[in-house]
């Protein structure tokens, strides 16, 4: 863990912290904390989120996904509490979502017929097709930022969280001021801002191809890795569901986005290009 | 344009030029300009009707601005070969003949190299716009000839670089002049191919006509022909600053048939600023394809396949710029965020692509690639025979694509340095 005390401002001592877990740097802003509490905190955050690393990421093989993933094609494997209810999520967002945002969605699995079937009385799974795999990559980073959202929300009203870049939550408004200002950066300019957000109790998520151009969402229908241009990028009140979103609308052909949104009360969502010129093209959906 | 309908392609290049100032050459084609145009026909000449005046007359005749009245060469396999493709325009074995016919506003060349500067300045003096195929001219003394002879009176005349209108490197430009790849560090250009240049000769006493690209008398080879069009991309990356000197080596060590043009060349350009412009070209192997790329200090730019490359993410994170902020008691807002942070190199990227559909030309065509701006740049011929109306810049930016290429070109043969304002002159700043 890295961990940074800064009071080169003394009217706003801030601690930093950062961590490397859930395949990307983690961090953290606590203003006005005292530093043995932001410590506390800090480490107390971190060490949650790398246990649910070692639990969902289908990376390590002693991972509960892990166990599901050797297992389930074959035989109910039995899960516990935590791992029922995110599979149960995952199908409900599924669902929710047009099939758009899948777990199950990778590159040896087109068949349309794949699913996970749950058992709820014994908290069992079982693959529907043998040699399906679930990837919770995506969603248990915003499942684990929203957990980490709720502890720091326990112990300040004035912090924010950044996984990966990509998702942000903002509890509470800048300690300077107003809403916190994040700005989602433009692709061909690494200085320039594409669109910026004002985030107050709100996650920010962001989809789309990474500066080196690199797309790393699974289109559902094709098991092909989506290759379209553009970033989507979705502000509401929950860190799971704002990852949820960015992901299944950036997939989603544009004529099927506003449908799924308006399932979702209380989120935003932007397509945002960024165009050679250095300006962008933002188009609420 | 068998990919393309007619009407896209002018919006195409009527959005391209509506949203580029920078490109002063596209005004003529705005949206707005081709309403004007609408209706109106631009009557044409085309002397020499070879395989590149065939590929323009192919194109014309889909164009709604164009009307070919005129057909010219004297060599008549080619003349009839064109008169098939376009019955109803008139004949002529002599380009003079066709210049006295009043009907035609304007003409397209399309001859070997060595005719270019005295056809299009008799053109000139017959009252015509001019179309010319690069290079302009054979030699800087034709260059200059050329440019003076075009700058005295008031005629259109634009120069086959379409590149200057290929919408993927107008936007590529577009990104290098706003900075996304930092700061221009170096220009790679080649040109690879495989096979010997030649084209069919029926009779032998043809042989010089046809092939006349492999002969010193009439062509100055690879420089002229394809480096042309490559070197361009020099001036234009670098905002109009032009290299201070030339330095190249060239021999012929595949193609030993009697022909007198090198079939390998390497030219190395410097800039007054210290960047390096290379220009390779070897037609004994043809893997590498065409490259053009444009290396800054922040990113590299591919020209032919429309990518951009980004060298250096390692941007501080949103949370560390907002500690920054904290720190120094501001409250903005340049804390970015992004995709997906990823810590691998920019060698493994897989790049951004800048431009939709892009067709990539891996340069073996010896006539002309769908989708390399041609269509366009004809197009916007058109249009400035129609409105009378000189496309800014356009003239500019050819003679320095020919001037680079016969230095270059006079380099690779006598070897050591030539610098290059000794030739240039002031009379064709860019900028």
């Amino acid at each position: 863990m890295e961990f940074i005390y800064s009071t080169r401002n003394p009217d706003c001592p801030t601690a930093y912290s950062c961590e490397e877990a859930m395949h990307t740097r983690c961090e953290m802003l606590l203003p006005r904390m005292a530093e043995p509490d932001a410590r506390a905190l800090a480490e107390e955050v971190w060490a949650m989120v790398k246990e649910a690393d070692e639990r969902y990421s289908r990376f390590r093989p002693g991972s509960a996904i892990s166990a599901v993933n050797r297992s389930a094609g074959a035989e109910e494997v039995e899960v516990d509490d935590e791992l029922f209810t995110v599979l149960e999520l995952c199908d409900t967002f599924r669902k929710a979502t047009d099939g758009f945002f899948d777990i199950s969605a990778n590159e040896i699995s087109r068949s349309s017929g794949r699913r996970w079937i749950l058992d709820p009385a014994r908290h069992m799974v079982r693959f529907s097709v043998e040699g399906m795999r679930l990837d919770l990559g995506g969603f248990a980073k915003g499942f684990v930022l929203q957990k980490a959202v709720n502890a720091v929300s326990a112990a300040t009203n004035c912090a924010i969280l950044s996984f990966g870049g990509s998702s942000t939550a903002a509890i509470g408004i800048h300690p300077l001021g107003s809403a916190w200002p994040v700005s989602v950066a433009h692709v061909y300019y690494a200085d320039k801002a594409a669109h910026t957000f004002r985030l107050e109790n709100c996650s920010l998520s962001v989809s789309g191809k990474d500066m080196h151009g690199k797309g790393h969402i699974i289109d559902p229908s094709t098991g092909n890795t989506v290759e379209k241009d553009g970033l989507v990028a979705v502000t509401g009140p929950s860190a799971m569901i704002t990852e949820v979103l960015s992901t299944a609308l950036w997939v989603a052909p544009e004529e099927k986005r506003k449908e799924i949104l308006s399932a979702f009360e209380g989120y935003e969502a932007q397509d945002i290009r960024c165009l050679p010129d250095g300006t962008a093209r933002v188009l609420t959906i | 344009m068998s990919n393309m309908t007619r009407k896209e392609f002018l919006e195409t290049l009527g959005v391209i030029a509506a949203g580029s100032v920078a490109f002063p050459w596209l005004s003529g084609c705005t949206t707005e300009k081709q309403r004007q145009a609408a209706g109106e026909k631009a009557r044409l000449g085309i002397i020499g009707t070879g395989s590149r005046g065939q590929f323009h007359l192919a194109n014309l005749l889909l164009d709604p601005n164009a009307q070919i009245v005129a057909l010219c060469d004297d060599y008549l396999p080619h003349l009839d070969a064109a008169s098939a493709l376009c019955p109803n325009a008139r004949r002529y074995t002599d380009y003079r003949k066709l210049l006295e016919d009043r009907e035609v506003d304007g003409v397209i060349i399309c001859t070997p190299l060595h005719l270019h500067a005295s056809m299009t300045m008799d053109s000139f003096a017959a009252g015509k716009h001019v179309f010319c195929e690069k290079a302009m001219a054979y030699s800087v003394e034709e260059l200059n000839a050329m440019y003076n002879a075009w700058k005295a009176g008031d005629k259109v005349l634009m120069i086959g670089q379409q590149r200057l209108y290929d919408p993927k490197y107008i936007q590529a430009m577009e990104l290098v002049h706003g900075g996304a790849i930092g700061q221009v560090v170096g220009i790679r250009n080649y040109w690879y191919r495989n096979n010997d240049w030649r084209r069919e000769v029926p009779d032998p006493k043809d042989e010089r006509r046809i092939n006349w690209r492999l002969y010193n008398e009439y062509s100055r080879g690879l420089m002229t022909e394809l480096a042309c069009h490559q070197l361009q991309n020099g001036s234009w990356a670098m905002g109009g600053l032009q290299p201070s000197f030339v330095q190249g080596t060239g021999s012929i060590m595949y193609w030993k048939d009697g022909r007198e043009v090198f079939d390998n060349v390497a030219a190395i350009y410097q800039y007054p600023n210290g960047v390096h412009m290379t220009f390779e070209s070897i037609i004994s192997n043809k893997h590498f394809g065409m490259g053009e790329q444009i290396l800054g200090s922040e990113g590299t730019i591919d020209l032919v396949r429309g990518v951009m490359y980004n060298e250096s993410l390692e941007r501080r994170t949103v949370l560390r710029q907002l500690l920054e902020q904290i720190e120094q008691g501001v409250l903005s807002s340049s804390a970015f965020a992004g995709t997906s942070w990823a810590s691998e190199a920019a060698s493994t990227s897989k790049g951004i692509r800048f431009a939709d559909n892009v067709r990539v030309n891996d340069g073996s065509s010896t006539v002309g690639a769908a989708g390399d701006g041609s269509v366009e740049l004809i197009h916007a011929f058109c249009l400035a025979v129609i409105s009378g109306v000189q496309p800014e810049k356009m003239v500019e930016e050819a003679y320095w694509s020919t001037l680079l290429a016969l230095l270059g070109d006079r380099a690779t043969r006598e070897g050591g340095r030539i610098d290059i304002p000794d030739y240039a002159g002031s009379v064709a700043q860019i900028h």
